[in-house]
């Protein structure tokens, strides 16, 4: 029995409703092209980013657009490479933590019970947290490697996504769509993921964008402060090398700063882009 | 006392204007209770909303007159409409909505509205919410409770006993016993009753609710897509109604009395208020339908003294053979 | 009683924090005495096996966590190597200066983002409002570190008016010593005071749209209130709501959110001490910040919870 409501048309109010605000699409826009760049960066990137060409501390000119920095490597070329450990770590956390946070919650919210209540102390437990301590701490402990970065953060981050699924499960849960299916002989496992899922899905969508945004910051703050990976080009450790000269390589601060910024503040248009879409804000109807 | 002529309420929304209320007139004079029926989405709470003139940000009284005591208040300004409100037109809003501020203790709410239109002392403002309370058969203890320890018979009350705090001249019930179980709307329904005759009140009653208004209410207007389609005294609507609609909504509804038959339910759909219709606003839905119902639409014309009826064949024999089987 | 209640979920919280630093210690590559002593130490052989002693690596796991929880709850982090002192008391010394900084730009960004938020949601719809709300959205995307080292190119070494870091030289005194700081306080509190502020200001405006989107909203307006009553007494008294939710958050992350700020001002609070604790891998030290800042963020989030339940009377009927 069909009765999963048809996701494909709401995928196409869903759009329309995304399109209205101006800025969602902008973000969008932009985070696209982030992507891009981050896939076709061995291809567009004039040099090769750790490559000693150049003197150290040049201004930008036609040869190096931005200059180079302490060592001599050209700053634009790093900029586009620095791209690829972003949005790895930006969409590698949020789908990590959307992944375990949606399953966790949605059984949580279905089954009730003590399972129920194991799981939510859980969620509370680990919110319980300060991240960045522990972000700090297991990097420095275990070594500073990208995927031990993205486990501890999407480690920290997975109970919201619980959260918002289970409150989400509870109530559509008790849909007469659900009981239909249930009486229809369907499994439990078949309704939860083919039917209630898929429908309650949503805000976790829209929380998955202000996830992808706080996992970039997370990763600049960390090769900001040298717990980056030291093998990877990323921005935040542009910045912490530039700090220590910042007159001579002005355009290395702007440059690699301004990149964290706009993909930050993309995603966020992204995620207001998306709140847009998912409240349709019709005239209050108290026909 | 109250005159409505000709009301138009409209609400903008993305892609045009919705036709909430579509040409509205009625009256009603002192004492009298009119009970204004119909589905949910005909329009009858934007009627409530325009006599209060508390539409929402995108709702606004496009035409017509309401005219209280003489005075037309569409034309009053914000702070004369602020001064008339509550002391000569109030509202009874549903307790099963969010009508109450969760977070202040409930006597609070009330003193605090009797407070901001009559000139008294905390205490003896009090004091009348307690006397009102007890009206109502709410214990003075409760003065102090919140409203999400209020049970939803007891929330109504409250909220009742909110509308009488400037002794007004018109209450509007808006759907007072929804989302209450049966025995606690008889007795809302019995307070009602008993708070109209203890202080001669006019009431204008808004339900989905056939039989509430059958027990309660004087007088009768139809609603649908935005119109009166029929109006009468209470009594002649029941025992001859003059309208396929009103047909519809009294064989839709199980009578104790009488004889046992099939309930019947209108099929299709409400219209839809942002597009422009054609003819009659229920000739798609109506059995008696015929070429002239899809062409020119009726008017609100007298069948039989103050009994009127939106239909072409209100007067004919035509209207006895509606069936909706 | 709620706080009670509240109070006595204390307890199991810290524990299963002890107990996740000592997993992390257990789980660590390598001898955990390197990892109960820090990297610095890893030379010094007597002191590692005095460590092996003091904490029973030799004893079987349970006994180990029934020491390690016994001395944490004395106090006793262990010893830093790197300062040559308790952990604890490396830990206290520090402290004072985060608060400096983080309690004033906290104030001002919760006081004047409610503010503005509120201000901004009764014009929404206004050229004024759309702007505003999209600068603060920039403003919140903004990286606090990238603001604060272009704060220092711009005002410390271009302009030259300000100072590029530090809290004071050691050797003043009395009020010059204020004014010192004071100086010294301006651009990081800046930074923190333009990247947290919108924050609230979104959650203000949202809050308070929502809020007058209520029922009881409309109902007050039919009982004849005045609007700036409604907006006071009605409005405001239940948006505010998210905003203590959200401020007590915050405040739980007084000290996570200084390791930025501090590291690129150089100001001496718990904030560089975790990134130099950090780099120099002295992980007693870190740990004990880990379990600090725990501590606090559980304390926090225990008065935030009872501060709400006051002002929410749903909240304790259940």
């Amino acid at each position: 029995m069909k009765t999963q409501v048809p996701v494909l048309s709401s995928m196409r109010n869903f759009w329309q409703g995304y399109k209205r605000d101006r800025l969602g699409l902008v973000g969008l826009v932009i985070v696209i092209a982030y992507i891009i760049v981050a896939l076709l960066a061995p291809y567009i990137s004039p040099y090769p980013p750790e490559a000693l060409l150049f003197s150290p501390f040049l201004s930008p000119d036609q040869q190096h657009f931005l200059g180079t920095d302490s060592l001599g490597r050209e700053v634009v070329s790093r900029l586009i490479w620095g791209t690829r450990i972003s949005i790895v770590f930006g969409v590698g956390v949020a789908g990590l933590s959307l992944i375990v946070g949606v399953i966790l919650g949605a059984v949580a919210g279905y089954y009730g019970g003590w399972l129920d209540n194991l799981l939510s102390r859980s969620f509370e437990v680990v919110l319980m947290i300060p991240s960045i301590f522990l972000i700090i701490l297991v990097v420095a402990m275990y070594g500073s490697n990208i995927v031990n970065a993205m486990l501890v953060v999407a480690f920290t981050q997975w109970p919201w996504n619980a959260r918002i699924t289970r409150a989400q499960v509870l109530g559509l849960k008790g849909r007469t769509y659900v009981q239909a299916a249930l009486l229809s002989g369907a499994s439990h496992m078949r309704i939860l993921f083919l039917h209630i899922l898929p429908n309650g899905i949503q805000p976790v969508l829209a929380n998955a964008s202000l996830q992808m945004a706080y996992a970039v910051l997370v990763e600049a703050s960390l090769s900001f402060l040298g717990l980056g990976d030291p093998n990877q080009v990323s921005w935040g450790q542009m910045l912490r090398l530039a700090q220590s000269n910042p007159l001579r390589e002005p355009w290395t601060i702007i440059s690699s700063g301004a990149a964290i910024f706009l993909l930050i503040l993309s995603f966020n248009f992204l995620s207001m882009g998306l709140n847009a879409a998912l409240n349709p804000r019709y005239a209050e109807r108290k026909v | 006392m109250l005159k409505v002529n000709d009301l138009k309420v409209y609400y903008s929304v993305s892609g045009g204007w919705l036709r909430a209320v579509d040409g509205v007139s009625f009256g009603l004079e002192r004492g009298e209770t009119l009970g204004l029926v119909g589905e949910s989405g005909c329009g009858k709470t934007s009627v409530a909303l325009a006599l209060m003139r508390v539409l929402p940000q995108n709702g606004r009284i496009m035409y017509g007159e309401i005219m209280l005591d003489g005075k037309d208040i569409t034309k009053l300004s914000e702070e004369e409409m602020r001064r008339l409100r509550w002391n000569e037109i109030s509202m009874i809003f549903q307790a099963a909505l969010n009508a109450l501020d969760p977070v202040h203790r409930i006597g609070s709410q009330l003193v605090e509205v009797l407070r901001a239109h009559k000139e008294v002392t905390k205490d003896q403002a009090e004091e009348t919410v307690t006397r009102l309370f007890g009206m109502l058969g709410i214990p003075r203890s409760r003065m102090q409770s919140y409203p999400h320890e209020f049970s939803g018979g007891m929330k109504q009350r409250a909220i009742i006993a909110m509308s009488l705090l400037c002794d007004p001249k018109v209450i509007i019930a808006d759907e007072p016993t929804t989302a209450l179980d049966v025995v606690v709307q008889d007795q809302i329904l019995e307070k009602l009753k008993q708070m109209r005759k203890e202080l001669s009140l006019s009431m204008i009653l808004i339900s989905h609710d056939l039989s509430i208004v059958a027990e309660t209410c004087s007088k009768v207007a139809i609603m649908y897509g935005g119109k009166i389609v029929e109006s009468a005294d209470a009594g002649a609507i029941f025992k001859y109604p003059r309208h396929p609609y009103t047909i519809g909504l009294i064989r839709s509804f199980p009578s104790i009395l009488g004889a046992l038959r099939k309930l019947t339910s209108i099929p299709g759909s409400p219209p839809q208020l942002t597009l422009p219709i054609q003819g009659c606003v229920y000739a798609p839905r109506c059995p008696i339908a015929q070429e002239r119902c899809r062409v020119e639409e009726p008017a609100l014309l007298a069948v039989d003294g103050d009994h009127y009826s939106r239909c072409h064949y209100a007067k004919q024999s035509l209207i006895h053979e509606v069936n909706y089987a | 009683m709620y706080v009670a209640k509240r109070v006595l979920q204390l307890v199991p919280l810290m524990f299963i924090i002890i107990c996740l630093n000592f997993v992390l210690i257990n789980m660590a590559p390598g001898d955990p005495a390197l990892a109960l002593a820090g990297a610095q130490a890893g030379s010094n052989q007597e002191y590692l096996e005095m460590l092996r002693i003091k904490f029973g690596l030799d004893k079987p796991i349970h006994e180990r966590l029934i020491i390690y929880v016994s001395r944490v709850v004395q106090l006793d982090f262990g010893y830093s190597y790197f300062y040559r002192r308790p952990v604890f008391d490396v830990i206290w010394q520090h402290i004072p200066a985060t608060l400096i900084l983080m309690i004033p730009s906290f104030i001002l960004a919760v006081i004047v983002g409610t503010l503005l938020g509120a201000y901004a949601a009764q014009r929404r719809g206004s050229r004024l409002e759309a702007a505003l709300t999209t600068t603060n959205v920039g403003f919140y995307s903004l990286p606090v570190f990238w603001l604060g080292i272009l704060e220092i190119l711009v005002f410390a070494l271009i302009l030259r008016v300000l100072p590029t870091g530090g809290m004071i030289p050691a050797t003043e005194t009395g009020t010059e010593a204020i004014l010192d700081i004071l100086r010294h306080l301006i651009l990081p509190t800046l930074a923190l005071f333009l990247t947290l502020f919108p924050g609230f200001y979104l959650l203000a405006r949202a809050s308070v749209i929502e809020v007058m989107r209520e029922d009881f909203i409309t109902t007050f307006r039919a009982a004849g209130l005045k609007e700036n009553a409604i907006l006071y007494n009605h409005a405001l008294r239940n948006a505010i709501l998210p905003e203590v939710t959200a401020a007590g958050l915050l405040f739980g992350f007084l000290f996570a959110g200084s390791v930025l700020v501090e590291t690129v001002f150089s100001w001496p609070g718990m904030g560089r001490l975790a990134y130099q604790a950090a780099m120099l891998r002295d992980y007693p030290l870190l740990m004990g910040i880990f379990i600090i800042g725990s501590a606090w963020f559980i304390i926090a989030n225990l008065a935030t919870d009872i501060a709400y339940s006051f002002l929410d009377p749903r909240v304790l009927y259940e």
